[in-house]
């Protein structure tokens, strides 16, 4: 084998520092304090829902505020199937479930364009929110239901499974043709067409494979509210959240929804609990709104700006 | 032999960590629920130099974590609050379907919750598997609607119609509601549930007047009730027994209302006559809250409770919380509403709820600007009037 051949560089970002992150998080319930391995649990989570929701939105340009949605049928999956199968299988479930109904939405909605599918989509969210609630209230006589309660370690680890999973789903999907004509859809959509892309079924089938994730993420959080109803599922900052934490890291990237999920939460985290939670909506709206001026290309593009500025390059790119 | 841990000689106060709506939709009950009573009473331990644990002299320190009414929100505080804060108890959150998604995350942790306002009737076949959980509020069918109940049916009231705001608190009164009226002969006209947004209830108001309903019943937070009584005297509807709650039992409501709340029923209840220890307690919290703020069901039983687990921690003689649990589920221990215990869940082993001896009542009617027990107990400040009084002339 010819070593010299070897890109040392990309080797070292596309493999070693990823595995030493994935053995770093395997042992890190092993040696972490208790709250520690919660609040990585929360990292994993919204990582999860922010690279899911990058793989169809950060590519294509369509916003999609069905997170919340998709989650909350996960959510509700825990509540009616936990109690009578392995958390594995009700996982499947809920990834399954909330493909068929991202299945169903994309096919409806995804001719809709710009802030016609955003508005769209976050109707999804209020509808299912409504029809649980009419179905608690009028046919059950009840409202919320209990979910079998987990480990916080197998929590942790079911939850880093499906980041796991979802990150090898997003990087194949972008290094693949898939993703190459996802990129030309988020480019010029009628151009895409032109070249032969069946637009309308790539754009209807990443939406839905995307919301695998976010379903399976949902059982796994239900194991760790143990109650829930229609309002903890259906809560719209599930929708807002993913968005913006793609926005702060950078869309350009696969990294930078991860990036921005770990910040992002972690600054809600110390801001909510912290000294400073009394300011906690006013700071973390200062954030979010210097980050959408002054750094469109979110944490990421910043970063990449620096480093090409250091390489001696005028302009950096933002997407690759 | 089991043997008590001793006190963590480092241990130089008493931590207890509480999930509130500080902000958010129901961020009103930190003026007039359970955290004045609760922080009052923390006042008074700190003021007298703590509580004495162990022979030592330990003051109180109260965590709070704002949830902004988001359930999501408050679980991971709770989580939090006794994996990070290592708090030694908990108070529990605001509202029914907050306590649910509380109370199991503090069992997790072993960390005891004293519940606040929010009722159990769902959660109650779940304590028997948190042994960690103390729930102080009465509630629907404990024992409020069939105390209720039996008033009407006493009475001779026929018919009643119902309207419960669509989450945990007002289903869970409206199934005990229906279930106690087919039990004793009252016919439910109609049950409709309202969305906590709803701002025009003048369809349901004129429909249960136009059913000529003896008995109608609001289970809704205090916006809605405010607004059933707007639409009430503005359409003229005027039932034998009209039961509003929770928002009835506040005396704000008095303040708004006056002279129209005349006969009007709540949730609760107690009052300056209930006791000695109730009317000084009712001048102390006053001055503490200010007369709006006052809590004619849980101000005394939140308070109430405070000191009973003060009691049980200077009696463990430490802040292990499997030997303070034991103290509480066993120990019975004189408070402002007189002697109070715990009744467990699973023969003493799972959570506990109070007894019905040791509230001062359950059911309240408004009765010349005072908030009167009528249910038919020996707590009883006042009859029960029926048929409620006419709405006065504006």
């Amino acid at each position: 084998m010819d070593f010299s051949k070897i890109n040392w560089k990309q080797f070292a970002v596309s493999a070693v520092i990823p595995l030493a992150v994935l053995v770093f998080l395997g042992i890190w319930p092993t040696v972490g304090p208790t709250y520690q391995v919660t609040l990585f649990t929360y990292f994993l989570l919204y990582m999860v829902i922010a690279v899911s929701w990058t793989i169809f939105s950060g590519t294509t340009g369509y916003i999609s505020l069905a997170s919340a949605a998709f989650y909350g049928v996960g959510i509700y999956a825990a509540a009616l199937f936990g109690e009578k199968m392995p958390l594995i299988f009700v996982i499947f479930i809920g990834g399954a479930a909330s493909f068929i109904l991202a299945f169903i939405v994309g096919a409806i909605t995804l001719r809709l364009k710009g802030i016609f599918f955003a508005m769209f989509t976050f109707g999804l969210v209020l509808l299912m929110k409504e029809v649980i609630h009419y179905l608690e209230i009028t046919v059950w006589n009840t409202r919320g239901m209990f979910v079998i309660l987990q480990s916080n370690e197998a929590i942790y680890y079911y939850m880093m499974g499906i980041f796991v999973v979802t990150m090898i789903a997003a990087l194949l999907i972008k290094r693949s043709k898939y993703g190459l004509a996802l990129q030309s859809i988020g480019e010029n959509e009628e151009a895409a067409a032109h070249t032969g892309i069946n637009v309308t079924m790539v754009k209807i089938l990443t939406f839905a494979v995307s919301a695998i994730f976010m379903g399976a993420a949902g059982v796994v959080m239900a194991t760790k509210m143990t109650y829930i109803d229609p309002g903890i599922a259906f809560n719209p900052m599930m929708s807002f959240s993913p968005a913006l934490m793609a926005i702060f890291g950078g869309m350009g990237s696969i990294y930078g929804p991860v990036i921005g999920a770990v910040l992002f939460t972690y600054i809600q985290e110390e801001l909510t609990t912290g000294s400073l939670k009394s300011y906690y909506m006013l700071i973390f709206g200062s954030i979010l709104v210097a980050t959408i001026l002054f750094l469109p290309n979110g944490l990421m593009g910043l970063v990449q700006s620096i480093w090409k500025r250091i390489k001696g390059e005028k302009r950096a790119p933002t997407r690759g | 032999m089991v043997t008590t841990p001793p006190l963590d000689p480092n241990k130089t106060e008493i931590l207890i960590g509480a999930s509130r709506d500080i902000t958010g939709p129901q961020a009103g009950f930190q003026e007039y629920g359970a955290a004045p009573m609760y922080k009052m009473w923390i006042d008074e331990v700190n003021a007298a130099g703590g509580l004495s644990v162990g022979g030592k002299k330990l003051p109180i320190r109260l965590i709070e974590y704002d949830d902004a009414s988001d359930t999501a929100a408050c679980v991971r505080n709770i989580e939090k609050l006794c994996t990070q804060e290592h708090v030694d108890f908990l108070f529990g959150p605001t509202g029914t379907a907050m306590l649910f998604a509380a109370a199991p995350i503090a069992n997790k942790y072993k960390t005891i919750m004293i519940c606040g306002e929010g009722g159990a009737t769902t959660l109650e076949p779940k304590l028997a598997s948190m042994p960690y959980v103390f729930s102080a509020l009465n509630y629907s069918n404990h024992f409020q609607i069939p105390m209720f109940v039996d008033l009407c049916v006493e009475k001779g009231a026929k018919t009643a119609y119902i309207c419960y705001m669509n989450d945990l608190h007002g289903a869970e009164y409206n199934v005990a509601a229906q279930g106690q009226f087919a039990l004793n002969g009252i016919t439910v006209v109609e049950a409709k549930s309202i969305p906590t947004t709803i701002a025009d209830l003048d369809p349901i108001v004129k429909e249960a007047k136009a059913a000529n309903v003896d008995i109608f019943c609001m289970f809704a937070y205090p916006n809605q009730n405010i607004l059933l009584m707007q639409t009430a005297i503005a359409l003229d509807f005027n039932p034998k027994v009209l039961l509003i709650g929770p928002g009835c039992n506040f005396e704000f409501f008095n303040l708004t209302f006056g002279a129209a709340l005349e006969g009007v029923v709540g949730e609760g209840a107690w009052n300056s006559k209930s006791s000695p220890a109730a009317a000084a307690f009712a001048e102390k919290a006053m001055a503490k809250v200010g007369l709006p703020n006052m809590d004619w069901w849980g101000g005394i039983v939140y308070y109430s409770v405070a000191e009973f687990l003060g009691k049980a921690i200077e009696k463990a003689g430490t802040l292990d919380s499997d030997t303070v649990r034991n103290v509480m589920a066993t120990e019975k221990f004189e408070t402002t509403l007189g002697l109070i215990w715990w009744e467990c869940a699973d023969g003493g082993k799972g959570g506990g709820l109070l007894p019905q001896e040791c509230y001062d009542g359950q059911i309240g009617q408004w009765q010349s600007g005072i908030f009167e027990v009528i249910d038919n107990d020996s707590h009883n400040t006042a009859p029960f009037i029926y048929p409620k009084p006419l709405w006065p002339e504006s």
